[in-house]
C-alpha cells in the first residue's frame, strides 16, 4: 500500500506566488490546499490537517506571526511551519523563530531550494 | 571763731567736698564714655560678637544697653543675608551640576560659547571628538574650532529670525566636521551666547556614500526588471519561436531573477545599515536599562514592576534610546492599567539570536493584537517626539503579544544588541564619573574687550603653565628639548583635563646623567616628533594665555633657541613662581619647587617629568594668586612689576652681596 501523500497548506495574498507554489508542491507529489488571509488558517487547518503550512507574512487579517502564535496555542505543534516573507530583517527571522515557526524563507527564493527544503522538513518530522 | 566764720567754714568744706566728688564723678564718666566708645568701635570694626559692659552710670548704662540690642540685631541680620546667599549660591551651584552631569552623559558633541566667542562648557564627547585639539579649552576663543566668518553669518541669520543657523568648516588637520549652530537669547531677547553641536563627518561621509549604494541598486534593480518584462513579452508575443530560441528568453528571466533577489537583499542589507548610524540610540548596560525602565513605569503609570535577579544577560550591552522606550513602555503600562486592570509587571532581558528579548509580562488575559497596534499608535507623550511604532522603528525592533501556558501574559520587543562590543560606552561613563571640569559659567561675566596685558586682573587671566625636560644645561652648547608639559590655570583654577604632553625627539644622544633626573631615554624619544612639529601645537596650546614655570627663564631659553628653525615665536608675558614666590616671602631663603611645595602643603609625587612639574607649579601658581591678591597685587602689570623688582634684589644680592 502506498502511503498517503504530505499536505501542504499554502497561505498567502497573492496570486501570481499562489499560483506558482500550488504549482510546485503538486508536482512535488503533495495534496494542496490554498487559503488567502491570515483570519481563516485555523479553521482551513482544522479541516484539512495539514503536515506542512507555507505561511506569508504579509496577510490580510491576522499577519503571519500571530498566525503561527495561534496555531502553537491550539496545540499545533508538530504541524510544520514554513514562514515565506518579503521582509528578512534579523529581527524579523528572530521573531519568526520565536513565535514558534520552523523555518523562515525570505522573497524572492529558488524554487529548486524551497522544494528541497519542504521535503526535508516533512522527512525530518515524520 | 565766731557763728559766721564757722558757718562760713562748714559751707567752704562743703563746697570743696561737693566740687571733688563732682569732679571725680565726671572724670569716672568720662572714662566710661571712652571705654563704651571704643567697645563700639570694637564692635563695628572687629568683631561683631563684642558686647558692651551695661554697668557703670545711669543713662550710660542704658546707652550700653540700647548699643548691644542694636548689635545683637545686625549681627542676626548679618546671620540671614548669610544664610541666604548661602542657599543661593548653593542652588546655583547644584544647577550647574546638574546641567554639567546632563551635558556629560550626551552622545552629542556640544560647545557652549559667550557672545564673544569664549568656550563656556564642553561636553566629554566634544573632547572625545577633537581629542587632541589644544583649540577646545576652557576661556579659549572658539574661532580656534569654527571659522569666526561663519559664526558670524549663522548668527546674523539667527538674528533675522532663522531658528538654526547652519555652518560648515574645515578643521586644521583636514577633518571635516559639520557645525550647527544655535543662539542662546537673554532675557531681553538679545543673544547672550550660543551652541554648537558639531558632528563627526566621517559619518556625513558614510550616509552619502549609503546615499550612492542606494542610487546605484534602484539602477541596477530596474535594469533587472527591464530585462525580466522584455523577455517575458517576447515568450508571449512569438509562440512560435523555436525551443532554441525559448529555451535562451528562458534562461535571461532565470539569471535576471536570480540577480534581482541579490539585489533586493542589497535593498534590505544597506537598510538595516542605516539603522545601526541612528545617533540617538546609544549603548546601555541592560541592567541600567532595566532599572530606567522600572523607574519610569513605577513614576509614570504607577505600576509595580519586578526585576529578574540576578539580571540574566550574558550579551550586557543593548543599543537602545532608553528615554523613548522608557516613555512607550510607560504607555503601554498605562493601557494595560486601564483596559486589563494590571497593577504589577515584571521586566526581563534575554538574549534571543543576537538580539535582546525585552520582556514586558503580567498575570491575566493577553493584549489583544488591536490593543497592541492602539498602543503603537498611541499621540507622542512626555517629550517624546514619537509615537511608540516610530520608536520600535528606530530601534529596527519587532514587537508582538502572548501569553504563555502558566497563565502570564507578556508583550515582547526585540532590541539590538551593541555591535562594537559597546568599547566607547565605559570610557564615557569613567569620564563622567571623575566629573571632570568641563565647564566655568564665569566666563559668561567676563568683559569681551581685548584690555591690555598690563590692566588684566590675575583672577581673570588664563594660564599656561609649563615644564621642559632637556638633555643638559646649555641650549647654546647643543642641548636640546626632550619633552613639553602644560597644564591650563583659568579662573583660580587647575583644569586637570587641559594638559599638553609631548616627548620630543633631540636628534641627538641623550646623556645618561639627564636620563638620571628625568627618566627619558633614546629608546623613548626615538621616532618621536621633532621639536618642529611639536612647539606649533605648544603655541597653540599657549594661545591667549600668560605662560608660567618654575625658573622660567631656563625654559624659555630653550623656547627662544629654538625660535629661528621652528618659526614660533612666544610673545606673551611671562611669569615665574620662582620669582613671585620671592617676592611673597622675602624672608625664606629657599625658593626651589620642593621648598614651595613643601610650605604649601603640596603632595610632590609624580615630579620630574615635565608634565608632573607642570601640575604642581600650576598648583603653586593658584595658591599664589590668592596670596598676591591679599597683598594688594591684583593686576598681571602689578605682578610683574612685583617680579622685577625681586629679580633686581636678587640680583643685586648676588653682585654685592646683602
Amino acid at each position: 500500500m502506498t502511503p498517503e501523500p504530505s499536505r501542504v497548506l499554502v497561505v498567502d495574498d497573492e496570486p501570481n506566488i499562489v499560483t506558482s507554489l500550488e504549482f510546485l508542491m503538486r508536482k512535488a507529489g503533495f495534496e494542496t490546499s490554498v487559503v488567502r488571509d491570515g483570519d481563516g488558517v485555523l479553521a482551513e487547518v482544522e479541516r484539512f490537517r495539514p503536515d506542512l503550512v507555507l505561511l506569508d507574512v504579509n496577510l490580510p487579517g491576522q499577519d503571519g506571526f500571530s498566525v503561527c502564535q495561534a496555531l502553537r496555542a491550539a496545540g499545533w505543534t508538530d504541524l510544520v511551519v514554513v514562514m515565506l516573507t518579503a521582509k528578512g530583517r534579523p529581527a524579523e527571522v528572530t521573531r519568526g523563530r520565536e513565535v514558534g515557526a520552523d523555518a523562515y524563507v525570505t522573497k524572492p527564493f529558488s524554487t529548486r531550494e524551497l522544494v528541497a527544503q519542504v521535503r526535508a522538513l516533512l522527512a525530518g518530522g515524520s | 571763731m565766731g557763728a559766721e566764720t564757722l558757718v562760713a567754714v562748714v559751707v567752704a568744706l562743703v563746697l570743696t567736698a561737693t566740687t571733688g566728688l563732682l569732679w571725680q564723678e565726671r572724670r569716672a564718666r568720662a572714662a566710661t564714655v571712652r571705654r563704651l566708645t571704643a567697645d563700639v568701635r570694637l564692635l563695628l570694626d572687629a568683631n561683631a560678637e563684642h558686647r558692651l559692659a551695661e554697668s557703670g552710670p545711669a543713662g550710660l548704662a542704658d546707652l550700653a544697653q540700647a548699643v548691644n540690642d542694636l548689635a545683637g540685631r545686625r549681627a542676626s541680620a548679618e546671620r540671614d543675608v548669610a544664610h541666604a546667599a548661602a542657599s543661593a549660591r548653593t542652588e546655583i551651584e547644584q544647577e550647574r551640576n546638574r546641567l554639567a552631569a546632563l551635558m556629560a552623559d550626551l552622545t552629542v558633541a556640544v560647545v557652549v560659547c559667550s557672545p564673544g566667542g569664549r568656550i563656556v562648557l564642553y561636553n566629554a564627547a566634544a573632547r572625545a571628538l577633537l581629542a587632541d585639539d589644544p583649540a577646545l579649552g576652557l576661556g579659549r576663543s572658539v574661532f580656534g574650532i569654527v571659522d569666526r566668518g561663519l559664526v558670524a553669518h549663522a548668527l546674523d541669520r539667527a538674528t533675522d529670525g532663522d531658528v538654526r543657523g547652519h555652518v560648515s568648516t574645515v578643521l586644521r588637520d583636514d577633518r571635516l566636521l559639520q557645525v550647527r549652530l544655535t543662539p542662546v537669547r537673554g532675557a531681553d531677547a538679545d543673544i547672550s551666547g550660543f551652541v554648537l553641536l558639531l558632528e563627526d563627518t566621517g559619518r556625513l561621509r558614510a550616509r552619502q556614500r549609503h546615499e550612492a549604494q542606494l542610487r546605484t541598486l534602484a539602477e541596477h534593480t530596474r535594469a533587472s526588471a527591464g530585462g525580466i518584462r522584455a523577455a517575458v513579452e517576447t515568450l508571449l508575443d512569438y509562440p512560435g519561436m523555436t525551443a532554441q530560441e525559448q529555451a535562451q528568453f528562458l534562461t535571461i528571466v532565470a539569471e535576471e531573477s536570480a540577480r534581482l533577489g541579490e539585489q533586493v537583499q542589497g535593498w534590505a542589507t544597506a537598510a538595516a545599515g542605516t539603522g545601526d548610524r541612528d545617533d540617538l540610540l546609544a549603548d546601555v548596560r541592560s541592567e541600567d536599562l532595566l532599572v530606567v525602565l522600572a523607574r519610569q513605569l513605577e513614576r509614570g503609570a504607577g505600576a509595580q514592576v519586578s526585576l529578574p535577579d540576578p539580571p540574566a544577560m550574558d550579551q550586557p550591552w543593548v543599543r537602545a534610546d532608553s528615554h523613548a522606550l522608557a516613555r512607550s513602555l510607560e504607555q503601554l503600562a498605562g493601557r494595560l492599567r486601564d483596559t486589563c486592570g494590571v497593577a504589577r509587571v515584571a521586566l526581563s532581558l534575554s538574549p534571543v539570536d543576537g538580539h535582546a528579548r525585552l520582556e514586558l509580562a503580567w498575570t491575566g488575559p493577553a493584549l489583544p493584537a488591536a490593543g497592541l497596534e492602539a498602543w503603537l499608535d498611541e499621540p507622542p507623550a512626555g517629550g517624546v517626539a514619537a509615537s511608540s511604532r516610530q520608536v520600535v522603528e528606530r530601534h529596527d525592533a519587532e514587537v508582538w503579544t502572548g501569553a504563555s501556558a502558566d497563565g502570564t501574559a507578556y508583550v515582547r520587543l526585540l532590541l539590538p544588541v551593541s555591535q562594537a562590543g559597546a568599547g566607547s560606552a565605559p570610557a564615557m561613563t569613567a569620564a563622567s564619573e571623575s566629573r571632570p571640569e568641563f565647564y566655568d559659567f564665569d566666563l559668561f561675566d567676563l568683559p569681551e574687550q581685548a584690555r591690555s596685558w598690563q590692566d588684566r586682573k590675575l583672577a581673570e587671566l588664563a594660564y599656561a603653565v609649563f615644564d621642559t625636560e632637556t638633555t643638559g644645561f646649555h641650549p647654546d652648547a647643543g642641548d636640546e628639548i626632550l619633552s613639553v608639559g602644560a597644564v591650563r590655570v583659568l579662573h583660580g583654577r587647575l583644569l586637570r583635563q587641559e594638559v599638553f604632553e609631548r616627548l620630543v625627539d633631540p636628534g641627538r644622544a641623550v646623556p645618561a646623567a639627564s636620563t638620571q633626573v628625568h627618566g627619558i631615554t633614546d629608546e623613548m624619544v626615538r621616532g618621536q616628533p621633532v621639536l618642529e612639529e611639536v612647539l606649533p601645537v605648544f603655541a597653540r596650546f599657549c594661545d591667549e594665555t600668560v605662560l608660567v614655570g618654575h625658573n622660567v627663564g631656563f625654559d624659555l631659553s630653550f623656547l627662544r633657541r629654538a625660535e629661528s628653525r621652528t618659526g614660533v615665536r612666544f610673545t606673551q608675558p611671562v611669569l615665574d613662581t620662582l620669582l613671585l614666590d620671592a617676592a611673597l616671602h622675602p624672608d625664606h631663603e629657599r625658593h626651589s619647587l620642593e621648598a614651595i611645595a613643601d610650605r604649601f602643603g603640596l603632595d610632590v609625587l609624580g615630579r620630574h617629568t615635565a608634565l608632573g612639574d607642570a601640575l604642581l607649579t600650576g598648583e603653586v601658581l593658584v595658591r599664589m594668586l590668592a596670596l598676591l591678591q591679599q597683598r594688594g597685587i591684583t593686576t598681571l602689570g602689578q605682578a610683574l612689576e612685583a617680579s622685577r623688582a625681586t629679580q633686581q634684589a636678587r640680583l643685586d644680592a648676588r653682585l654685592y652681596g646683602s
